[in-house]
């Protein structure tokens, strides 16, 4: 469970000035947000470059701290319990995220134990996640020497080898072949057919299609749209992509 | 939690080929192969330019025979005549001719009537380190001090007359002294390198390597705390940074016995007692808190940094500002004292030097590592702040 209640987040504004952090002005990349996401459901946050999805996610996974507002995972405050909300979720990326030098079994070992899980469930989690993904046949090779498809099955087990109530997926298919990236809206499902709370960003229409149920439309930092997709589809018309144009031109 | 990212940090580390060759095989084997290059190069150059045999040109206006007969006496002296002085100019411009000697023509008479007889030389004293000149000039001296003795003699006068003051020099100092304080400066100059060396790339790795690796938030959003991760990051900096600095003195060392026929036996004695297991403790006492102040420097600027590029041009000036304080330090004229010894790094060289020589009292020692413990936590405690920056981390701009 993700509760995010009137949520801000300010950062400086961009200088040219040579000298760090000179400028004392500042910009919202995210203006005022409330949503909130459920087990069993894919909740969709769909926008443009720039929209302030990555900083809305950072918040979630307490990576970035919120200017105001206030954001609860499984009901733990992301400024008072950090670390608890920390081990609660899993964040994936498109960015695989991982380790050149290290090989997979190394990779999964550190996450797990990082996210301080007893040796005992790091073996059965790695034997079902190892089999399940087909890691075993590369999985004592350096990650460097893998292929992108190969270090994506490497960056979903490090993702939940822990277990989390919560997954976070950032732009996860960005920069993936058509395979690659099918694997990853395959564990989206899979996720939530366990009973996740999974969370997602996209820009692509595509995949809001395949997979949105909660759907939250995210544009200069504004909450735009937040109700199921299939209110979207039902409230505005069944041509999503020109809705969706009209929502963002009206927005500037 | 951060010993279990130390350990991860330091396995990525040493599975990095740069690393390794800057770490270890750099300060063990190229920079003593260079010093003992280049010291090998300047003892050969000394060697054949004393070895050679000057060609020397002499005008001499049939003036001075009992100089030109000691010349002509001489292995190490080609003796050329009949040229004319443009010409010898001309040879010595061209290299053919190492030095030039003209007898005035009124010399040998001067020299009877006790005044002062003229010689001139022509060399160029960009030549072979100056051989020729000081040969010949140590001759001439050596035939000046005969006349005048001999002058005074024939006018009775005791030559002792000229010298009424008699210096006689006691230097007291110790030979260890003397050596410590010349070559004391050298060993934090190459500690401070090696330490700075050995921590820039894995600081740089563990930093501006992980955002353009894109795993910074992958760490971040685990259940390891950013001073966690911090600690485990900045212990693997400063072991890099202490490993460096050991294996560089394992080389030196190593240098310093395999050119021990080089080295005449007594300094070597001098050497060897100077280099002991306590000495050796309490100069790597006195850099482990350098250390742990270059190595949160150094993270804090990789940190900062959005690209490993970018970190290397950052760092790189970063060095200098390190080296300065130990060339002062190895400056003749600074001493340790109360101001010294609060001013960071310089300290360092000084105290080593004082170390070598047998001289470090207790009183200052303690000053320098509180001075140094002082810069460490401060760098510690900025290197901490800055990395709890979401401006630092994610920095746009």
């Amino acid at each position: 469970m993700i509760k995010l209640i009137n949520v801000t987040k300010e950062y400086l504004k961009p200088t040219k000035s040579l000298i760090p952090f000179s400028n004392k002005g500042s910009i919202k990349a995210v203006d005022n947000i409330s949503f909130s996401c459920s087990p069993s459901k894919i909740f969709t946050l769909l926008g443009p470059n720039g929209a302030g999805k990555t900083t809305t996610l950072r918040m979630i996974a307490t990576i970035l701290k919120p200017t105001s507002g206030e954001i609860k995972v499984c009901n733990n405050d992301v400024l008072d319990s950090p670390e608890i909300v920390r081990k609660k979720i899993g964040f994936l990326t498109g960015n695989t995220g991982l380790y050149d030098r290290l090989t997979p079994n190394e990779m999964i070992d550190y996450f797990a134990r990082l996210n301080q899980i007893d040796e005992q469930k790091l073996f059965q989690n790695k034997l079902e996640l190892f089999d399940l993904l087909e890691i075993n046949e590369f999985k004592n090779q350096r990650i460097g020497t893998l292929s992108t498809g190969m270090k994506q099955k490497v960056s979903i087990a490090r993702t939940i080898i822990h277990d989390p109530d919560v997954i976070i997926f950032d732009e996860p298919t960005s920069g993936l072949d058509i395979l690659t990236a099918k694997n990853i809206l395959e564990l989206i499902k899979s996720c939530k057919e366990k009973g996740k709370t999974v969370i997602f960003s996209t820009h692509r229409m595509s995949e809001v299609r395949m997979l949105a149920e909660d759907l939250a439309i995210i544009h200069k930092g504004k909450m735009l749209f937040n109700n199921t997709f299939q209110h979207f589809i039902s409230e505005y018309s069944e041509d999503f992509e020109n809705e969706f144009l009209k929502l963002m031109e009206a927005n500037n | 939690m951060a010993w279990i990212i130390f350990k991860k940090e330091l396995i990525d580390i040493l599975r990095d080929k740069r690393t390794i060759l800057i770490m270890i095989i750099l300060p063990i084997i190229l920079i003593p192969g260079i010093i003992a290059l280049i010291t090998k190069v300047q003892i050969h150059q000394m060697e054949k330019a004393n070895d050679k045999i000057l060609n020397i040109a002499v005008i001499d206006n049939q003036n001075g025979n009992i100089i030109l007969d000691s010349l002509n006496l001489r292995n190490d002296f080609n003796i050329i005549t009949g040229l004319k002085n443009s010409e010898i100019e001309n040879f010595i411009q061209l290299d053919s001719i190492d030095l030039g000697i003209i007898i005035d023509s009124t010399f040998d008479s001067n020299i009877y009537l006790t005044n002062t007889g003229l010689i001139n030389i022509l060399f160029k004293s960009t030549e072979d380190l100056n051989i020729a000149n000081k040969k010949i000039t140590g001759i001439i001296n050596y035939f000046s001090d005969q006349i005048s003795s001999k002058r005074m003699i024939n006018l009775n006068i005791d030559p002792t007359l000229f010298h009424p003051i008699k210096v006689e020099e006691q230097d007291i100092a110790t030979n260890q002294e003397k050596i410590g304080k010349s070559i004391g400066g050298l060993l934090p100059y190459f500690f401070i390198i090696f330490c700075y060396m050995g921590s820039m790339y894995p600081a740089i790795d563990l930093g501006a390597g992980e955002k353009e690796r894109g795993t910074l938030e992958t760490l971040l959003s685990s259940s390891a705390n950013r001073q966690s991760i911090l600690i485990g990051k900045l212990g693997v900096v400063i072991l890099s940074g202490l490993l460096s600095a050991f294996v560089s003195m394992i080389g030196l060392g190593g240098m310093l016995h395999f050119y021990s026929e080089m080295i005449p036996p007594e300094l070597f004695n001098i050497i060897f007692e100077m280099i002991t297991l306590k000495n050796m403790a309490l100069i790597f006492l006195l850099l482990i808190p350098l250390n742990i102040f270059v190595g949160s420097l150094l993270l804090s600027i990789s940190i900062f940094s959005k690209s490993f590029k970018e970190a290397q041009s950052l760092a790189n000036p970063f060095m200098i500002v390190l080296i300065i304080p130990v060339y002062l330090g190895m400056m003749p004229g600074i001493e340790l004292s109360i101001t010294t010894a609060f001013i960071p790094i310089l300290n360092i060289t000084l105290a080593t030097k004082e170390l070598l020589a047998g001289t470090l009292s207790n009183y200052f020692l303690l000053i320098v590592i509180i001075s140094q413990v002082i810069i460490a936590i401060g760098a510690l405690t900025f290197c901490k702040a800055w990395f709890n920056r979401e401006e630092t981390l994610f920095r746009s701009t």
